[in-house]
């Protein structure tokens, strides 16, 4: 598998969810790209570049966004639409997360301007699965913009 | 209408009345229209030819007396010319001189002895001579030219011969004292006339009057004396006799007729017929006509309307003006008159000749025929209507006889006759009528038989009528149900008893109000449930319409009841809509908290699952990293309790998805649109194409499925929660052949998919919707929650599902939407 430079923005609150997504990176070579933050507020300040966030070596401007919808403090919607308003930030591709697939949200999502959805699957290895199939889609595949 | 009052007698007078005025009217009118004409025009021209007649007359008298002066003339300067000496002023001396004491006094003439140088008696004798021959010749010429005085005026202005021998002789004509100021007129006249070309020799004055008594009219003519030894003028007097005698010839004028001349004053020039002929009534009338007092004094001293009365009516202005015309105005007397008249031509006189008659008697023959004829008419018209009135009575009087029969009849009298004496028109009818009379009596008769026969009918349907209707009664009376009946505007016509018991108002306070005023305080909300009342009304003609509304107690509750309505048409044609309602109100509190509770309930549901989605979603994710990671590390049967734990979290994490979609299903209302099924059932195989392929299922769409409107993903959810159901329940003896088609009803497209699966138990059949039963003989994976999911969906959208089913022969799943 080909290691990448790009960076991978992960915001997540669940920490058992952030270790097995990072194990899934992890398994397909990918786990230094991806930065972590565990909270909607948290995702903002680090694409603002705010607080603790203003290294702008340490915490690089993400390729690509893994946005959970259920979070406390800023949810996932709040925050896509802070990333799809700001022109700086809106070619960034985002794509969310969610425990089950909810038509509600789905639609939500896209109208707010989200790339792509994902339901967390159960199974660790689909999981991995998803994980390649997107690194593939919007890392490797996709010309982004730079 | 005014006629309608008018018995028949006077219509048919009035009518002959009429027909009768019109014939005389038109005619008379014709027959007088022309005759008039014809007689008014014999008026004019006979009173036409008078005035051109006297006209002439007197256009001759003037120019006879011209011509006579000018023939004259020359007799008077031939004799004038053979006097001695200075003829003119020696007949102006010895006039002087002779008026005083008829001696002449020669002295005082030195200017013709010296001149002549004859001695003074020769000179005495000549000049006496000289006189008396001339005064001789004057009188001849004056009897010959019917003058009444001659003056002989010198070319300077004195007059020189006299023959009345009037204090005038030898004054200056200009002189203040000039008695005859005729004669300066009549001289200045023919001066100025010299200066004309192609004048007339003589001149004639206008009348004036003679400066001694008594007084009389009198007119002058002038002629330029042209003697060898002297010059001078020749002036005669006339009196009026000779224009009088033309004037007051009134032959051809009949009693009221007139002619007379007029002078630029307006003044008569010669006398009234009225003033000679009854001059009593002539100075009444011109009093009133407005001839001043003094003008009247001045006429009854000097006996003469002549130059006084003036004359100023319309005849007479147009006349003065030059004008020639034959009118009918008011004469000076005030008298409606037929007046011709005509400017008159002689020079010197601007006069007018006027020829007038009253107008009664221009026009008598006129009015002579006007009366002819209307005494005629009268008399006719008298005599026609007599005999017409006649007539009509006799006609009148059988028809009178007929109407008084036709009232007895319509009064009920059949014996009523009229005794006919005639053949004629109305003798027939007069028959008619009688036999018409008879039979009307046989068959009044007959229906009063008939009568009695119906009246007994009548009588004992009524009672069987009364029957049926007291059955009915007792029946809706004693009925649980509601029922009332309204008539189409909703007014209450009658109830029952429970419908009182459950409103709690009395019958009066029910029965004749609106029925709508009890559905509701709000007028907005009344008339609402007014048009749904109509609404169901209307579909109330193809079946039983029905209808739910409220209803207000007298203990100020509200019920809420269900109608079925039917319209009733009673045997008098009258409608009744009758409604007869369920009262709905504690099912529907029921029904409102059960639904309230069930949402309640899935939103726990909903919060529950969704919160231990999250840690399954770790869970497994470790289970997995064990199973690939540690699985070398880990003993058999600690592969196997790993196995265990992994199909366990499995199936909760199915049964948490289940239980998420379903009450996901009421939380959230999703619009309906326009769904292409064949589009949607070609996607749900596509999406399950492995697991069709897997099974070897054979899927047939049968035709063309209809476009409906639903919830899309909601029907999506159905169909494939169908589909994969269906190809679960396989046998696996048999390939599975899943079939999916749609029928039609009136209101329904009905979705179908059936399979020759392993089929579901009768007593089954009711169980299966309910969340999480396992039916399934065979081990088949699934959580059974799909069909749970189509029934929510169906309740929610109002759609049906059901099943039909055998066992080992298959099943066939019904899911119904409503049409649009």
């Amino acid at each position: 598998m080909m290691v990448n430079a790009l960076t991978i923005l992960l915001v997540e609150d669940n920490p058992d969810h952030v270790l097995l997504t990072l194990e899934g990176f992890k398994r397909i070579g990918l786990n230094n790209a991806v930065k972590v933050v565990v909270n909607g507020q948290e995702a903002i300040d680090y694409l603002h570049r705010v607080g603790k966030y203003e290294d702008k070596k340490e915490f690089p401007m993400p390729e690509l966004i893994l946005l959970d919808i259920n979070m406390p403090k800023k949810n996932g919607f709040e925050v896509l639409k802070t990333i799809k308003e700001d022109e700086k930030l809106k070619h960034i591709p985002t794509i969310m997360l969610t425990t089950s697939k909810n038509e509600e949200e789905i639609i939500k999502s896209y109208n707010y301007g989200a790339n792509s959805y994902i339901t967390k699957p159960v199974s660790f290895k689909e999981f991995i699965n998803i994980i390649k199939e997107l690194h593939l889609y919007w890392c490797v595949t996709n010309t982004l913009p730079n | 209408m005014l006629n309608l009052k008018w018995n028949i007698k006077s219509k048919l007078f009035i009518v002959v009345l009429l027909l009768l005025l019109t014939v005389l009217t038109s005619v008379n009118y014709f027959y007088y229209s022309d005759t008039s004409k014809a007689l008014k025009k014999h008026a004019y021209d006979h009173l036409i030819t008078t005035r051109t007649l006297k006209q002439t007359l007197i256009t001759d008298y003037f120019n006879k007396i011209k011509k006579d002066l000018e023939h004259h003339e020359k007799y008077l300067i031939h004799n004038l010319e053979r006097l001695k000496h200075k003829p003119l002023e020696t007949l102006g001396i010895l006039s002087i001189d002779m008026k005083d004491d008829g001696n002449i006094n020669i002295e005082d003439y030195p200017d013709f002895l010296e001149v002549t140088g004859i001695s003074k008696t020769q000179l005495q004798i000549d000049f006496i001579n000289n006189y008396n021959n001339f005064k001789k010749v004057a009188e001849s010429f004056l009897d010959d030219i019917r003058g009444i005085d001659l003056f002989i005026v010198s070319n300077d202005g004195k007059i020189v011969f006299n023959n009345t021998e009037s204090q005038d002789i030898f004054r200056n004509i200009n002189d203040e004292d000039l008695l005859h100021k005729g004669v300066l007129e009549a001289v200045q006249k023919i001066k100025s006339s010299n200066q004309v070309k192609n004048h007339d020799k003589i001149i004639i004055t206008d009348l004036t009057f003679h400066a001694t008594p008594p007084f009389e009219p009198v007119f002058f003519a002038a002629i330029e004396l042209e003697a060898l030894s002297s010059s001078g003028y020749v002036v005669v007097m006339f009196n009026t006799n000779g224009i009088n005698r033309i004037m007051t010839d009134w032959s051809g004028l009949g009693r009221s007729g007139e002619t007379y001349l007029l002078g630029a004053d307006y003044k008569l020039r010669n006398e009234s017929r009225f003033f000679l002929e009854e001059p009593d009534r002539f100075f009444k009338l011109i009093t009133q006509e407005g001839t001043d007092k003094e003008s009247i004094e001045k006429m009854k001293m000097h006996d003469t309307s002549v130059f006084i009365q003036k004359v100023y009516t319309n005849a007479s202005i147009d006349a003065l003006r030059g004008n020639t015309n034959t009118v009918i105005t008011k004469d000076y007397r005030g008298i409606k008159v037929l007046s011709s008249y005509s400017p008159l031509n002689i020079e010197g006189l601007n006069w007018a000749i006027l020829s007038e008659m009253d107008i009664d008697e221009a026009f008598d023959e006129l009015y002579r025929l006007k009366n002819k004829m209307v005494l005629f008419s009268m008399t006719f018209l008298f005599f026609a209507l007599i005999i017409t009135t006649i007539i009509i009575e006799k006609l009148t009087q059988r028809i009178f006889a007929l109407k008084k029969a036709a009232e007895k009849v319509s009064a009920g009298d059949y014996n009523y006759n009229i005794t006919n004496t005639s053949s004629d028109e109305i003798g027939e009818v007069i028959n008619a009528f009688n036999k018409m009379t008879s039979d009307l009596k046989s068959m009044e008769s007959e229906l009063r038989n008939k009568n009695v026969e119906l009246e007994e009918k009548v009588k004992k349907r009524t009672h069987e009528l009364q029957l049926a209707k007291d059955f009915f009664e007792r029946i809706i009376s004693t009925a649980a149900s509601l029922v009332v009946g309204v008539d189409e505007s909703g007014c209450i016509k009658l109830i029952n008893r429970a419908f009182m018991k459950t409103t709690g108002y009395e019958k009066d306070e029910l029965i004749g109000k609106d029925f709508f005023i009890f559905s509701s305080d709000d007028a907005k909300c009344q008339n609402y449930q007014r048009d749904l009342f109509r609404k169901a009304l209307n579909a109330a003609g193809s079946g039983a319409g029905h209808f739910e509304c409220g209803l207000k107690t007298e203990d100020a509750g509200v019920r809420s009841i269900s109608w079925d309505i039917a319209s009733v048409t009673s045997e008098l044609g009258e409608e009744t809509v009758i409604c007869i309602g369920q009262d709905m109100t504690q099912r529907n509190k029921l029904e409102q908290n059960l639904r309230k509770k069930t949402k309640e309930m899935e939103q726990f549901v909903y919060s529950f699952s969704h919160d231990l989605k999250n840690p399954m979603i770790s869970l497994r994710g470790f289970v997995d990293i064990l199973v690939e990671d540690y699985h070398n590390k880990l003993d058999e049967s600690g592969l196997f309790y790993l196995e265990r734990l992994k199909v366990n979290s499995e199936v909760v994490n199915e049964l948490l998805s289940g239980l998420l979609e379903v009450s996901r299903i009421g939380r959230i209302e999703i619009g309906s649109e326009d769904v292409n099924t064949n589009a949607l059932i070609q996607y749900i195989i596509d999406e399950n194409i492995k697991i069709i392929q897997d099974n070897n299922v054979q899927i047939n769409v049968s035709g063309m499925l209809p476009n409906v409107s639903f919830p899309k993903i909601r029907l999506y959810q159905v169909l494939s929660n169908l589909l994969k159901n269906a190809i679960k329940f396989s046998r696996e003896d048999t390939t599975p052949e899943i079939e999916i088609g749609c029928d039609e009803s009136a209101v329904e497209f009905i979705f179908y998919v059936k399979d020759n699966g392993i089929g579901i138990k009768d007593e089954y059949h009711s169980q299966i919707f309910n969340m999480f039963s396992r039916l399934q003989e065979k081990e088949v994976e699934g959580t059974g929650i799909g069909l749970t999911i189509v029934s929510r969906i169906a309740e929610e959208n109002n759609a049906r599902v059901w099943v039909k089913s055998k066992v080992e022969e298959g099943t066939t799943f019904y899911f119904a939407i409503k049409k649009k």
